[in-house]
């Protein structure tokens, strides 16, 4: 393979890849042409210049282009140490017959150090002293295993190599026993911590002998930086990523593409970042919303329970005004969310502060009213202020819909019997919780007939108050769709739905019903008076949940005692009612008017 | 490895000589060339000497024959040199390299007593030789150095300083170095290594005008550049400079089997003390004394290579392993692999390697017969980085089957691939008979009566470089009126029939690449850059 020069080794390329090469057998060829040779470049055998010479190298080369040619050679071998195949006699006891083959190609992953137990390993010298250890040991004392020697050595082995890593420079203080077992951890079990004080001489006489280095000897990794260039035995250094020095232009582009990544990532971010705060500004929308149309549902009551005429405007009004700043915050937030990440969220914040301040004032004001009406009524009874407080506490919570609907759904009682209303339903003082108390009969001179509407109001588990009701017929129209009624339940259109709402008013139960709601109460001077006297007692269970419960029958007994005529029910259906009683009964909203003066004459 | 290149390339001592004179078993030093006889070619070679270590009052002489592969090196005692003969001096080289070394080892500490002697003999005065004593071997050296001194040795240095100065420090080195057991082999071996470039640059440098051009230029930036080269990527080295040419372990035990190691390899120093360094067969952790090594094979459960299976026939399996999750065992890997490879380094780590590992079955486990490591990603689109067959299972075939999964796993990644140079001689022959094979195969198979190298190239996955390569030695790139032509001539057709009729006695190693179980591991820069 001796090339006749380097001259002869040129780079330009006669001969093309892409070049259609015809197939041909020797005997098809003239061999005149041969000399052409010379225009194929010499590819170079990639054997190191030096070892491309060797005498074996050449005789096997030469060997094979004999054989190219047709030339009768036998191989040639290139002669390697006269080495291998000396067969280990106990190969059998090295290594246990226990490999089956798995059926599928095996998957694997663990290391070397996962499968090779604790990595220090007794040697015969070990061996040794472990006998002895075991020998001398007191009798009836504990035989160290191997497995715990190996264990023992192994924690000094890699405490030494943690805490002394250089020892072998420093020889003078070996880590002595006592700071070695501060060190153990909970490594080692309590008898074995015992014989570990017995090995540690073994260990230091080891590790002395070993001039401080690993018992067991280890690679030579490298320590500083370029003084182990020249030593042989340092192997395996980390790949340092030189590269940068080398290919400064592309890493300065790749930092640029990374930043450009970064940014856009960021903005994504952004993106993602805002789109969640605008529908986090639009739940709290919708709740606000739902906290307005709440409000005026009881506003709405209020007024309608105690005849304040006017100020409808501030119902009506609100959704007008509610659209507008529906659009106009829009244009404000898309805004600045596309220039720069902050500002709109402070806007859009600002926007929702704004509504919720607006609605904080409404709350408040509508919380000063209730408290100022509130406060007088601790310590004793007012007779007027179960109304309100009715309304005002009622409100909240789930129970909200189920007051709702009784205060929209009864026409104010006549004047007269205001006062003797209320306080109908109040229990007897007693707490006993569970025991159903009867006490209300619209008429108390006979027992109610299965006609005429009677309430029983108990007190249940947890402070519940429980008001039973009887002889109530639903003046229902079956003919009244869900759908509608579904509608009006949701509506804001508060005005509105009244058109919508077909029924036939004349029907038995209706006229029924309605003369019941119009004649005067039975028999209004009896009985109630005693339970009037009575505080209002916050029931057992809290106020929160006795008491809008307990202010609720109140109302309703003074609605019984009012009109007899009350329903009380949670059904979504039925809890329309009382707006189809509305219409109604509107005209005779007149004479509500004066009630809140009645109120507060009486409270005063 | 400019060192060997000088004295290899001069291809006839002659050529380029140091000066020759007669020389006594006193004189004689390392860097020395001279006849040696060779007991398996029955006959006296050119060598050159090493190291040198006293045995019991008797030098031995670590000597590496001319024109045969370093493997060949080997320890021989006095009587195996010729010294009827002359033999020739080292020359002194460009003292340009490793300034620092010159500093110390011109301060010379020797017995001026013995200055005076024969200095005529040695050619090359030395006066600039200093350089080159690795610090690590006179640091050695010094303490040994009273000790080691045998009566004779005395003499030689004498005579050394005398004419030469430094190159007798030197043999001063080795020879204490050696003499004295407990000096570390480390420091032996370097000296050795050293101390002949060492004397090889003073030698330059003071033979005037006598430059070897071949090994002056190399030598001078050489070792940054290989190592520079290393740091991107690659696992081969063009210079052995640095490392060891000296063999430093005597024996291994690998499983069933003793193999003589045939190049150094940095395992542990302390091994190179043992007679038998012992290597578990499965996960490949060695161990010097063999007690230690019987516990390690009571707790060792490894049963094959720890990583996935990805072909399996009825023969052999390969596993692959990624450098980065085995390191542990890839080390070892490569540190046995050393042993056998004399141009592989070892001086970075595994992590941007995968190995792909060849073994065969029985009860006992997947026995590994021989692997080849592969750059997750290699900016010259290399598709072997080592490839190794181990000794105890050369010549069965099995280095023809590790280079043909190479090439199918090429396929895979749809790439043309080409081991890492330089190849070793036996690389390179084995890779040549499977370049031949794999062509001959596809021309014989294209029905067509044409084709080109492109082709050719991708259908082996070969680069089309190698198939030109071996369309070239092969003799069948002719020209044939006025056009490149293959000719499948009748001498590589008769081989072909031959190899077919013996593999039908002998049974052929194949590979079938529908049994690969294996995708491309996707190895981008994003996945080696952004691991933050
Ligand atoms: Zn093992």
């Amino acid at each position: 393979m001796t090339r006749s020069g380097a001259g002869n080794r040129f780079r330009t390329r006669k001969l093309s890849t892409k070049q259609s090469l015809a197939v041909l057998r020797e005997n098809q060829i003239d061999s005149v042409d041969d000399d052409a040779q010379r225009n194929i470049p010499q590819i170079e055998t990639g054997v190191e210049r030096g070892e491309e010479i060797e005498h074996h190298l050449q005789a096997a080369i030469s060997a094979s282009q004999a054989a190219a040619v047709g030339a009768k050679v036998t191989q040639i071998f290139i002669p390697t140490p006269n080495t291998t195949e000396i067969t280990v006699s106990n190969y059998e006891t090295l290594y246990p017959k226990r490999f089956s083959q798995p059926a599928s190609y095996i998957r694997f992953s663990s290391t070397v150090e996962d499968c090779s137990g604790t990595a220090y390993c007794m040697s015969a010298e070990d061996e040794k002293f472990l006998e002895k250890m075991n020998a001398t040991k007191r009798p009836g004392g504990q035989q160290c295993k191997v497995e715990e020697f190996e264990r023992i050595m192994d924690l000094f082995e890699s405490i030494a190599q943690e805490k002394q890593p250089y020892m072998s420079i420093d020889m003078s203080t070996v880590m002595p026993y006592d700071e070695m077992a501060a060190h153990f951890g909970d490594s080692l079990s309590g008898e074995i911590v015992k014989i570990a004080a017995v090995v540690y001489s073994h260990w230091k006489e080891q590790r002395v002998a070993r001039g401080g280095s690993p018992i067991i000897p280890i690679l030579k990794f490298e320590q500083g930086h370029d003084k182990d260039d020249g030593d042989p035995y340092v192997c395996f250094r980390r790949r340092e990523v030189r590269q940068v020095r080398k290919t400064r232009r592309t890493d300065a582009q790749s930092t640029e593409k990374l930043k450009k990544l970064r940014q856009e990532f960021d903005s994504a971010r952004n993106l993602v970042r805002d789109v969640l705060t605008r529908e986090c500004m639009r739940k709290t929308i919708f709740q606000v919303e739902y906290g307005i149309f709440e409000s005026r549902r009881q506003i709405i009551g209020v007024k309608r329970k105690n005849g304040i005429r006017g100020d409808d405007e501030d119902l009506i009004n609100h959704k007008p005004k509610k659209r507008p700043v529906d659009q106009s915050v829009p244009p404000i937030t898309r805004v600045p969310i596309r220039h720069d990440g902050k500002p709109p969220e402070t806007e859009l914040r600002q926007l929702a502060a704004v509504k919720a301040e607006k609605e904080k004032q409404r709350a408040d004001k509508f919380q000063a009213l209730k408290s100022s009406r509130r406060v007088p009524k601790h310590g004793f009874v007012d007779l007027t202020e179960k109304a309100f407080s009715e309304s005002t506490v009622v409100p909240k919570g789930p129970d909200a819909n189920f007051c709702g609907v009784q205060t929209y759904y009864l026409p104010s009682p006549p004047p007269s019997c205001e006062g003797n209303g209320s306080g109908l339903f109040d229990l007897p003082e007693e707490p006993s919780g569970p025991t159903p108390i009867p006490i209300l009969q619209v008429s108390s001179k006979s027992p109610p007939s299965r006609d005429v509407p009677a309430f029983r109001r108990r007190r249940g588990r947890g402070g519940r108050i429980i008001v039973d009701r009887r002889g109530h017929g639903i003046p229902r129209d079956d003919d009244l769709d869900d759908i509608i009624l579904d509608r009006m339940k949701h509506s804001e259109e508060d005005e509105d739905y009244s058109p919508i709402f077909v029924r036939s008013s004349n029907s038995d139960p209706h006229i029924q019903y309605r003369a019941r709601m119009l004649s005067p109460p039975p028999d209004p001077q009896v009985n109630p008076a005693q339970h009037m006297r009575r505080p209002v007692m916050p029931s057992p269970g809290g106020m929160q949940l006795g008491t809008p419960a307990a202010l609720l029958a109140a109302t309703a007994a003074q609605h019984a005692m009012g009109f007899a005529g009350y329903k009380l029910t949670q059904h979504p259906g039925q809890q329309q009612h009382p707006q189809q009683q509305q219409q109604p009964n509107a005209p005779q909203l007149p004479p509500l008017a004066n009630r809140p003066p009645a109120h507060a004459q009486v409270r005063r | 490895m400019p060192t060997r290149d000088a004295s290899t390339e001069a291809g006839t001592p002659d050529v380029q000589t140091g000066e020759k004179s007669i020389a006594t078993i006193a004189t004689l030093r390392v860097g020395v060339k001279l006849y040696v006889y060779h007991e398996n070619s029955k006959e006296h070679r050119l060598a050159e000497i090493l190291s040198i270590q006293t045995r019991k009052g008797t030098p031995h002489y670590y000597v590496h024959y001319e024109e045969f592969n370093k493997r060949l090196d080997e320890w021989v005692p006095p009587t195996r040199l010729d010294l009827t003969r002359e033999v020739e001096w080292p020359r002194p080289d460009k003292p340009a390299k490793k300034p620092e070394k010159v500093a110390k080892a011109s301060t010379p500490r020797e017995t001026p007593t013995s200055v005076s002697g024969r200095a005529q003999k040695r050619p090359r005065r030395g006066d600039s030789l200093g350089p080159g004593t690795p610090t690590l071997s006179q640091k050695n050296n010094k303490k040994s150095r009273t000790s080691a001194l045998a009566e004779d040795d005395v003499v030689v240095q004498s005579e050394a300083v005398g004419d030469v100065g430094t190159p007798e420090e030197e043999e001063a080195d080795e020879e204490s170095a050696d003499i004295d057991p407990k000096a570390t082999p480390t420091a032996t071996t370097t000296t050795a290594a050293a101390s002949s470039a060492a004397a090889r640059a003073a030698s330059a440098s003071s033979s005037s005008a006598k430059q070897n051009g071949a090994s002056g230029s190399p030598e001078t930036f050489s070792k940054e550049h290989e190592i520079e080269k290393l740091r991107t990527s690659g696992s081969m080295t063009q210079s052995a400079h640095e490392i060891s040419r000296v063999r430093n372990l005597s024996k291994l035990q690998i499983g069933k089997y003793e193999v003589e190691p045939w190049y150094f390899s940095p395992y542990p120093v302390e091994y190179t003390e043992e007679e038998m360094v012992y290597i578990c067969e499965f996960c490949l952790s060695y161990f010097g004394e063999e007690r230690r090594f019987q516990r390690h094979r009571a707790k060792c459960t490894l049963l094959h290579p720890p990583g996935n299976e990805i072909y399996r026939d009825s023969a052999v399996s390969f596993f692959e392993i990624d450098g980065r999750r085995q390191r542990t065992w890839c080390r070892n890997l490569c540190l046995l692999s050393k042993c056998f490879l004399d141009h592989k380094t070892l001086y970075y780590d595994v992590d941007p390697f995968l190995f792909y590992i060849m073994t065969t079955r029985d009860e006992y486990g997947c026995h590994m017969i021989g692997y080849f490591s592969k750059e997750k990603e290699s900016a010259e689109g290399y598709n072997v980085a080592c490839i190794l067959t181990l000794p105890q299972y050369q010549r069965h075939g099995y280095g023809k089957l590790l280079i043909a999964f190479s090439y199918e796993l090429s396929k895979r990644e749809g790439k043309l691939g080409s081991p890492e140079k330089p190849l070793s001689d036996l690389g390179l022959l084995g890779y040549r008979a499977y370049w031949q094979d794999t062509i001959v195969d596809l021309l014989l198979g294209n029905k067509g009566l044409e084709t080109t190298i492109d082709e050719l190239a991708g259908m082996s996955a070969m680069t089309t470089q190698d198939v030109i390569h071996t369309l070239q030695n092969l003799n069948m790139l002719r020209y044939f009126k006025g056009q490149h032509v293959i000719c499948l001539t009748d001498a590589i057709l008769n081989q072909k029939q031959k190899q077919v009729e013996k593999q039908k006695i002998k049974g052929k190693r194949t590979l079938d690449p529908d049994l690969i179980q294996w995708k491309p591991p996707v190895f981008t820069a994003a996945n080696r850059t952004w691991n933050w």
